[in-house]
C-alpha cells in the first residue's frame, strides 16, 4: 500500500505516490534555484514547467494513472539535472568573466563592484569597502564609480565562481545581520562575541558603530540561495542544495536566544526592521535622480577637501598673501555658488569621459543622459553668472587677487626687463 | 564511449545554431521547438533548450510573446529577430564552409 497525493503540475491534475511526489519537488527546487540568476526566471520556469507536465502526460497512458518514481525518474532523465546544462553554459560565463562587465546579478547601486571582483576574482566585500573608504578623498571613490557605471556595459550572465564570500546573513539577524555575516565567514558557530565585540568598541570613541556601518554600506545581504551558499563556502550541486536549504531552516528555528539576550538585543532588532522599511524607498529613487545625489555629494566631499588644503597651507606660511586672499574669497563666496561650480567641474569631466568611452568602446550611451548632462551644466552656469554679477564683496576680492598677481609676478617680470 | 562523447559535444555546438534554424520559419513555443530538435534527434536533454533560449533572447537574437492558448495557460512564443536573422545567416554560411570542408577531408583520404 502506497500513500498518493494529488499535484497540480502548470494546471493539469495528476495523482503522485508520495515519494515520487518527493523525489519530483527535489527536482523541480533544484531546477528553480538553478534558473534563478536568470532575468526572467520564473517565466523560464513556468515553461520548464509545463513542458515537465506535456511529458508526464504523454508518459503516463493516461491523466489518470498513478504517477510514480519511475515517471519522476523518466521525465529528469528527459528533461536533464542542472549539471547537465552547466558544461554548456561554461565557455559563455568564461568570456564574460574575462570582461569587466558591471553584475547585475549581485548588486548595490549598478554593480560595479561586484563585477570589477569577478574580473579580478576577489571578494565583492573588498571593492565596496575600498570604494567607500575613498569617499572622504575628495569623493574620488564616488567619482571613480560614475566613470565606471558610464564605461562598463551591464551582464546578466556573470556567474561568479563558487568561493567564499562575505555576504550580510539576514535569516539571522539583529541589525543588518552583519555579525552574523562574520561568523559565517569565520565559521563561527556563535555571533554572540563578535556582537560583544562591535558594542565593546562603541565605546572606544563610538569606533564600533563607525566600523558597523562602514561594513554596512560596502557589502550586500545574500538573497539567492546560490549567495547564501557562497557565504558559507559550500559548493552549488543538486545534493547540496537541497541539504543546505533543510538545514538552514534547523538553523534558524534552532536558536532560541535566552529572555536577557532578547531584552537587550531587542532595541538594535527595532532599528534593523526600520531600515528594512526605508531601503526599498531608497531604492525607488531614479537612476538619474541617484547620480545627481552622488554628484552633489562628491561636490561637496571636494569642496571640504579644498578648504582644507588652503587652511592647511596657510598654516604653514601665515605670512603667503596669495593663500590669505584665497582665503577670504572662499570665505565671501556664497556655500552653494562653490558648491554649484564644483558640480559644473562634474560634469564636464562626466561629459568628456561619455564622450571618450563614446569613441574607445561601442557601449551606447544613453542621449537622453548626455542632453540632461549639458542641461544641467547650462542651467547651473547661468546660475552662477546671474548670481555673482550681482555680488560686491566678491567683485572686490578677485580685483585684490588681480592686482596682487599682476603686482608680484607681472611688475616683477618688467623690472628684470628694464635693468637689462 | 568516446564516440558517444563525440556526439553529445556536436549536438551541444550546434544545438544555437539549430533553434535558430527551426525558429526562421515560423513562431514557435518552448515545447514546440523541443518537439522539432528531438525529431532530428539534435537534443541530448530537453532542459538545455531553456537557457540557451534564455541567453538568445539575452543577445537579442529572439525575442518572445505571450500568447493565450485554447487548452491550459498562455504560452510564450518566440521568433528571430532581425538582429538574429543576420545572425543565423552568419552561422548558416559558417556551417556550410566547415561542413564542405570536413566533405573534403573525408573524400581525399
Amino acid at each position: 500500500m502506497k500513500k498518493t497525493v494529488t499535484a497540480n503540475i502548470s494546471g493539469t491534475i495528476y495523482n503522485i505516490e508520495d515519494d515520487a511526489f518527493d523525489l519530483m519537488q527535489k527536482y523541480l527546487n533544484s531546477i528553480k534555484m538553478y534558473f534563478s540568476s536568470y532575468e526572467d526566471s520564473d517565466e523560464i520556469f513556468m515553461d520548464f514547467e509545463n513542458r515537465i507536465s506535456e511529458n508526464l502526460y504523454s508518459i503516463s497512458n493516461n491523466a489518470s494513472d498513478v504517477i510514480n518514481s519511475k515517471h519522476v525518474a523518466k521525465i529528469i532523465e528527459i528533461m536533464g539535472k542542472p549539471e547537465d546544462f552547466e558544461d554548456l553554459e561554461i565557455e559563455d560565463n568564461n568570456k564574460d568573466l574575462t570582461k569587466l562587465r558591471r553584475d547585475n546579478n549581485d548588486r548595490i547601486i549598478a554593480g560595479v563592484a561586484s563585477g570589477i571582483s569577478d574580473y579580478f576574482k576577489i571578494d565583492p566585500f573588498i571593492t565596496r569597502l575600498l570604494f567607500v573608504l575613498t569617499i572622504p578623498v575628495g569623493g574620488f571613490g564616488i567619482f571613480f564609480y560614475l566613470i565606471c557605471w558610464i564605461a562598463m556595459p551591464k551582464s546578466n550572465m556573470i556567474q561568479s565562481t563558487n568561493r567564499k564570500k562575505f555576504y550580510r546573513d539576514h535569516d539571522n539577524r539583529v541589525i543588518a545581520g552583519i555579525a552574523q555575516g562574520i561568523a559565517n565567514y569565520f565559521s563561527i558557530n556563535d555571533p554572540f562575541i563578535i556582537r560583544l565585540f562591535f558594542l565593546a568598541l562603541i565605546f572606544l570613541n563610538g569606533f564600533g558603530l563607525m566600523l558597523y556601518l562602514i561594513i554596512w554600506i560596502s557589502s550586500n545581504y545574500a538573497k539567492t540561495i546560490k549567495q547564501k551558499m557562497d557565504m558559507s563556502g559550500v559548493k552549488l550541486s543538486v545534493d547540496n542544495v537541497e541539504k543546505f536549504v533543510k538545514e538552514n531552516r534547523e538553523k534558524i528555528s534552532e536558536i532560541e536566544p535566552t529572555k536577557v539576550y532578547g531584552i537587550v538585543i531587542s532595541p538594535f532588532k527595532l532599528v534593523g526592521r526600520l531600515f528594512d522599511k526605508l531601503f526599498p524607498f531608497l531604492m525607488r529613487i531614479p537612476k538619474i535622480l541617484l547620480i545627481f545625489l552622488i554628484i552633489y555629494l562628491t561636490a561637496f566631499a571636494g569642496i571640504l577637501l579644498i578648504a582644507q588644503f588652503i587652511i592647511q597651507f596657510s598654516l604653514f606660511e601665515p605670512n603667503n598673501e596669495l593663500l590669505t586672499l584665497l582665503q577670504t574669497i572662499i570665505v565671501d563666496l556664497p556655500p552653494l555658488t562653490l558648491t554649484m561650480i564644483y558640480i559644473n567641474f562634474i560634469i564636464s569631466i562626466l561629459l568628456f569621459s561619455i564622450f571618450l568611452v563614446k569613441l574607445l568602446s561601442n557601449k551606447n550611451v544613453k542621449n537622453s543622459t548626455i542632453v540632461i548632462l549639458v542641461v544641467t551644466l547650462f542651467m547651473v552656469t547661468s546660475f552662477n553668472v546671474i548670481n555673482l554679477g550681482s555680488n560686491d564683496k566678491l567683485e572686490n576680492d578677485i580685483e585684490k587677487i588681480e592686482d596682487f598677481v599682476e603686482d608680484k609676478y607681472f611688475l616683477k617680470y618688467n623690472y628684470k626687463l628694464k635693468i637689462n | 564511449m568516446s564516440n558517444e562523447n563525440f556526439k553529445i559535444q556536436l549536438r551541444k555546438g550546434l544545438l544555437e545554431f539549430c533553434i535558430l534554424q527551426v525558429l526562421s520559419k515560423e513562431k514557435l513555443y518552448t515545447s514546440e521547438i523541443i518537439v522539432k530538435l528531438n525529431e532530428s534527434q539534435i537534443i541530448v536533454v530537453e532542459g538545455t533548450v531553456y537557457p540557451l533560449l534564455s541567453r538568445l533572447k539575452n543577445k537579442g537574437f529572439v525575442d518572445s510573446e505571450w500568447i493565450e492558448s485554447k487548452q491550459g495557460p498562455p504560452r510564450k512564443y518566440y521568433h528571430l529577430t532581425k538582429n538574429g536573422k543576420n545572425y543565423l545567416t552568419e552561422l548558416t554560411s559558417s556551417y556550410v564552409e566547415v561542413n564542405s570542408s570536413i566533405q573534403n577531408l573525408i573524400n581525399n583520404k
